[in-house]
């Protein structure tokens, strides 16, 4: 595919104004560069649990974390360790770029961290341990283990109300993290970001990886002798700024992030590509972005995790990346410090290599006696040495063929920015799999007619005995709708996930031979992930212990395997990552595929897929904290925006909507649904009156407009999300009154037709609103009886218009606030 | 074409390329160990211009291609292959073949059957199925195979570190050899690393030339039809001129799971389910006979297998295995007898060898262990 060149202008500098650490080599940045400068590793036995029948004993923890040092005892027992770690390192940060989070500024402060295994929990206890539906407080503390409640606890701690963003690309989450960041800065969407990654070291991860026998029998050895990995924990974080805001404000600048590559391996869901394709792919874009050279990299920091698979893999790429053996700089592995820290290690190896930088030294890899076959680089052993580091690529690689690369460097004040060529982004293709259809044309069917798939269901056991009600996938028949993917290895939300995929690229047109893989991404939006998988992981677990627990349910506890199993099926080698959210989850990645998309002329689509599966897992300990809806009650429905909306009815689907840079869609010929014109991300952090009122949403809501140029009288349509919780679709219901102001502007939400699909219900919205927008329908509220306000709600009959501008909006209940503008073709942008 | 890659050309399928005979007669003594070992340590090249190429396009091409062949190859992704059979009326086999998927059609690469035959086959086929269009493409494509436990090194310099993700069946194309375009299929039935080159007949010779030359630091040689057989004898492929001609029912080749009891009609389906009714009478099962040396005589084809003087079944195959240091053989059994760890005697009395029963594969092959970062033919790891 070649489109029309789009006019590139300077790209924003990116600098780093703040540093904060907290891993088992030091608990700030200080003690974190004199431990490397010591050759000093933090790898020992492990003291969190017992392994003394096990063949694996070290791991890298942070041996002296005390929380009552930094927390109260209340906030040390609800905060999760990953949480607490994350904290420490953000508040480490802030305070070294002396950035003010008070009052309006925390308006323009964001965050995106990078998170792979979530909050341990529980987990490290024996697996004696109760099930976490057992009472209260275990449901309580294992939902607590979510990805997203890992950020969420920052931003409540710091009271931010920017943009709010979970990463979890596994083992490269961090450095994705920090990718993203650099792309809402470029973007306006803040001032200042907060950008890092955190992960506690977890039982579940030990026993996970010992499965796959991957783990090292002694403090690993990247490239080295001992082969296998050790695991590790903690919390890096940095503060991104543009360099105009920093020079503005006063603080030191600790370096400059050049540039960020990213790419899929569509190889296998846990092994490298054999000849490291995807991560020399990765490295060369970040350099392309950045405008360098192999010739300019001083220092490779390796991804080194120290499995065959991977270090030969890295070996081969990097040698691939500067093609002349004289020229490949010194390569080293920081994970032989602290090990693999899974959704820190990419931003805490950044910053190994920025403090190194500033220190005029060459970080080492030590426990380093002697190379492995296929791994013949400098890696620089055992020991620091002087050197100049002036530039730097920092590399991460991940289950699911994740690679992700940031080029990064000293300040240089006259440095020549960039170009970035910043297109307009379009819908081109859509498919949906839900409880009503699994076709768009039988899911507008379905709106129009208000049609539910929600029934009673006595699946799962429920605290009273009495059923519940949910949206399931009945008679999923994935060999009719696609027949050429071989679903037979995949578990039911993998196979949701790449049938929707495969839809929606033939929707667009782009199936099979036609698809050109460098060029279009993958972004996975997940809420609980293969929840069945997962439950036989823990089962597996429990009844075999780790000695003898089967590897083949552990990649569904890694979140990046989707887009793995998604890549692999469809040959799609683009930029690749994973946003983790509770039912903002679809609306954030979206938001994310357009700003990646936007800003990147080398890609020219990017895939963005929800997906959702009913598991009892889940089902349980929501039924346990009371949060679903019982039979008797609100039998076999959602009811948005219903005054007394009582509970969740879960759903499961999946909606894949492939986003396209409009001169690539035109040169083409492709059928453009829809175009993204604006968007908006907030935090609610306040106080909650501030929480309820949806302050922070609405402010969400008017964002989007005025990037889109599109003030509130001339919007047709909108979608909100109506969950059928009253508190929630109050906040909605209050920051579309305060927006619209009377104007009888009609209010829908399909999520009286499908369930609460955690994920994927921000992107049934986006489907409705753009049905509604291509065939000038705006459909009813199915279930809607009383509902809450005086809004102008969709109710009873499809109506007939033309639609030309619709908002969607979407929050979790912790208030991570999402709003989009679609406008039609003819409409476009301003 | 030029005199030397006329003398390389092997014994096609079909048995009608003489020069290819004669050439293999020549090389029988010592030269198939050594071709074996090449396949088997190292890298063989061989010359499969006599399979049959036909390109399948147009809006129905999955339906003539269903029609056609035994498996359902609706289910074949773009850019992958599947190995199946096109059968006689009577449920036995005609030809061997790989059906890819190009995306806006399939290919097929036919083996057992002249392309003469298939043609016509396809072309009668095509009668009733508007909207398909064949092609055929064999004397224009020029295929060759590079097999070996290194095969992968040879390939990788030729065209790039990519090509090492490259699975068991898929098709890469956009390939380029010396500057020739260049469609590779990972394939080969050795059981090792193979690599089947497609181009233009035009650049069949420059490509020739490129690989014997790239293949040079690795020790690169021709390989007859004898040597890949022996190789496909050891690791269970069908050989459709031996097993596979000898079979009354494709069923008795142990493929049932090519079988698609919802796909429609397609050639040979009445007899194939009626077996799968009546249930098989005899089936195919590997067997190790007493260790000899190479210059042994092999049971004949057809000799029969017995069971305390009861004749239970026929050979079908049978070769020396080098690797074993025996001679292994596969037979159609009655099946109250084709199981595995059972003893029998094949052949006539007077020359009866004693014999046991094995499942497959009767090798271990060296590419199982190969690590593409850590192996190197160059480095000499195989000494």
């Amino acid at each position: 595919m070649t489109a029309t060149a789009v006019k590139p202008r300077a790209r924003s500098r990116i600098v780093v104004t703040g540093v904060g650490v907290y891993c088992p080599i030091g608990t700030s940045p200080e003690e974190l560069l004199a431990s490397i400068k010591a050759g000093r590793g933090g790898i020992g036995p492990i003291r969190s649990f017992d392994t003394s029948s096990l063949d694996v004993h070290h791991g890298a923890e942070i041996v002296d974390h005390d929380p009552s040092t930094a927390f109260t005892p209340s906030e040390a027992a609800m905060l999760d360790r990953t949480a607490q770690c994350a904290i420490l390192a953000a508040r480490q940060a802030i305070a070294r770029a002396r950035l003010d989070v008070s009052g309006k500024s925390a308006d323009r402060i964001g965050i995106v961290m990078g998170i792979c295994a979530g909050g341990r929990g529980d987990s490290n206890r024996t697996l004696q341990e109760p099930p976490p539906w057992a009472d209260i407080a275990h449901a309580r503390t294992f939902l607590g283990t979510s990805h997203f409640t890992q950020t969420g606890a920052v931003v409540a701690k710091l009271g931010l109300h920017g943009p709010q963003a979970t990463i979890s690309t596994a083992c490269a989450s961090s450095a994705s993290a920090l990718g993203h960041a650099c792309e809402l800065l470029e973007a306006g969407k803040a001032d200042a970001i907060l950008a890092g990654g955190a992960d506690a070291f977890s039982f579940h991860t030990y026993a996970g990886f010992h499965a796959l026998g991957a783990m090292a029998r002694e403090p690993c050895s990247p490239f080295g002798n001992v082969v296998g990995v050790t695991f590790g924990e903690g919390a890096g974080c940095v503060v991104l700024e543009r360099l105009d805001d920093a020079l503005r404000r006063g603080p030191s600048i600790f370096g400059e992030i050049l540039g960020f590559g990213a790419s899929g391996d569509a190889h296998h869901i846990t092994a490298p590509h054999p000849s490291g394709d995807g991560l020399r792919r990765a490295m060369e874009r970040a350099l392309s972005m950045a405008a360098l050279r192999p010739a300019d990299i001083d220092y490779v920091n390796a991804h080194g995790t120290g499995t065959r698979d991977n270090d030969g893999a890295e070996t081969l790429a990097i040698k691939a990346v500067f093609k002349d053996a004289r020229a490949i700089p010194p390569v080293s592995s920081s994970k032989s410090f602290f090990g693999h820290t899974l959704g820190a290690a990419g931003v805490l190896e950044f910053i190994v290599s920025l403090l190194c930088s500033a220190e005029g030294i060459i970080p080492p890899t030590i426990n380093f006696a002697c190379p492995r076959a296929g791994c013949d680089l400098d890696y620089v052993p055992n020991q620091a040495r002087k050197g100049r580091i002036r530039r730097f690529l920092s590399n991460s690689a991940a289950f699911g063929g994740v690679n992700a690369v940031l080029a990064a460097g000293e300040y240089v004040p006259d440095r020549a920015a960039s170009p970035v060529a910043v297109d307009r982004v379009g819908i081109t293709g859509m498919a949906v799999l839900s409880s009503v259809a699994c076709s768009l044309d039988g899911f507008a069917a379905a709106l129009r007619e208000g049609r539910t798939g929600i029934d009673v269901i006595d699946r799962f056991e429920t605290q009273d005995g009495r059923k519940r009600s949910a949206a399931l996938i009945h008679d999923f028949q994935p060999r009719k709708l696609l027949p050429t993917l071989d679903v037979r290895r995949m578990d039911r939300l993998n196979q949701y996930a790449s049938v929707v995929a495969g839809l929606a690229l033939k929707d667009a047109g782009l199936q099979g031979s036609r698809t050109g893989g460098d060029r279009i991404g993958v972004i996975v939006a997940l809420t609980r992930g293969p929840v069945s998988t997962q439950e036989q992981f823990i089962e597996n677990l429990r009844s075999c212990g780790v000695a003898k627990l089967s590897p083949k349910f552990f990649p569904a506890m890694v979140a990046s395997t989707v887009a793995g199993q998604i890549s692999q099926a469809h040959r799609l080698r683009g930029f690749t990552s994973t946003v983790i959210d509770g039912t903002g989850a679809g609306l954030h990645a979206l938001l994310h595929a357009f700003e990646t998309l936007r800003q990147d002329d080398g890609l020219d689509a990017v895939l963005v897929v929800a997906a959702d599966e009913v598991g009892a897992l889940f089902h349980r300990i929501y039924d346990r904290l009371g949060l679903l809806v019982t039979e008797d009650e609100e039998p076999g429905r959602v009811r948005p925006y219903h005054p007394a909306g009582r509970g969740l009815v879960l759903g499961e689907g999946a909606v894949a909507v492939l986003l396209e840079r409009l001169a690539n869609a035109r040169a083409r010929g492709a059928r453009l649904r829809a175009e993204l014109t604006g968007y908006g991300l907030t935090s609610e952090a306040g106080g909650a009156k501030e929480v309820a009122n949806g302050v922070q949403l609405e402010r969400a809501m008017r964002l989007a407009l005025a990037e889109a140029g599109v003030p509130p009288s001339k919007l047709d349509l909108i979608y909100g999300l109506g969950r059928g919780v009253r508190e929630h679709d109050e906040r909605e219901v209050r920051a579309l009154t305060r927006l619209l102001e009377s104007r009888p502007t009609p209010v829908g939400s399909a999520l009286g037709n499908v369930g609460v699909a955690e994920a994927s219900c921000g992107l049934f919205s986006v489907a409705a609103a753009t049905l509604g927008i291509e065939r000038g329908e705006a459909y009813p509220i199915a279930g809607a009886d009383e509902l809450m306000g005086e809004l102008a709600y969709i109710r009873g009959d499809v109506r007939p218009g033309t639609y030309r501008r619709a908002l969607v909006v979407g929050s979790t209940e912790a208030g991570n606030n999402a709003a989009l503008v679609l406008a039609s073709t003819d409409a476009g942008s301003t | 074409m030029s005199e030397a890659m006329s003398s390389a050309i092997v014994q096609s399928r079909s048995g009608n390329d003489s020069v290819g005979a004669q050439a293999m007669d020549e090389r029988r003594d010592g030269s198939l160990r050594k071709e074996y070992r090449l396949l088997r340590e190292g890298i063989g090249l061989s010359d499969y211009r006599a399979m049959g190429k036909f390109k399948v396009l147009g809006p129905a091409s999955l339906e003539l291609v269903n029609r056609v062949v035994l498996a359902d190859v609706s289910r074949v992704p773009i850019k992958k292959m599947l190995a199946t059979f096109i059968l006689r009326e009577d449920g036995g086999v005609s030809c061997e073949t790989y059906v890819a998927n190009l995306g806006d059609g399939y290919l097929l690469l036919t083996e057992g059957a002249s392309p003469a035959e298939i043609a016509g086959l396809l072309a009668n086929e095509a009668r009733d199925v508007p909207g398909a269009e064949v092609v055929d493409t064999t004397r224009e494509t020029a295929l060759f195979s590079v097999d070996g436990p290194y095969a992968w090194e040879l390939i990788k310099d030729l065209v790039g570190m990519e090509i090492l993700g490259a699975r068991y069946l898929e098709v890469v194309t956009d390939q380029s050899i010396a500057g020739t375009p260049a469609t590779i299929y990972r394939a080969g039935k050795t059981g090792e690393f193979g690599y089947w080159i497609a181009v233009g007949k035009e650049s069949a010779e420059r490509t020739w030339a490129a690989l014997l030359e790239a293949g040079r630091p690795f020790d690169l040689a021709l390989c007859g039809s004898e040597a890949t057989d022996l190789c496909k004898l050891e690791n269970r492929f069908i050989n459709v001129v031996r097993e596979g001609a000898r079979a009354g029912n494709v069923l008795e080749l142990n493929c049932r799971t090519m079988v698609s009891r919802d796909k429609g009609e397609y050639r040979g389906r009445a007899a194939v389910e009626s077996v799968i009714e009546r249930g098989l009478r005899r089936r195919l099962i590997g067997l190790t006979l007493e260790r000899g040396s190479p210059s042994d005589k092999l049971p004949e084809l057809g000799a029969a297998v017995s069971y305390r003087g009861v004749t239970i079944g026929k050979v079908a195959n049978v070769a020396y295995s080098y690797t074993l240091g025996r001679p292994i053989a596969v037979a159609f059994l009655d099946v109250d007898y084709a199981y595995v760890g059972l003893d029998y005697d094949v052949g006539a009395s007077c020359a009866r060898s004693n014999a046991r029963t094995v499942s497959a594969p009767f090798v271990f092959n060296k590419s199982l262990a190969i690590r593409f970062q850590e192996s190197s033919y160059l480095a000499r790891d195989s000494r």
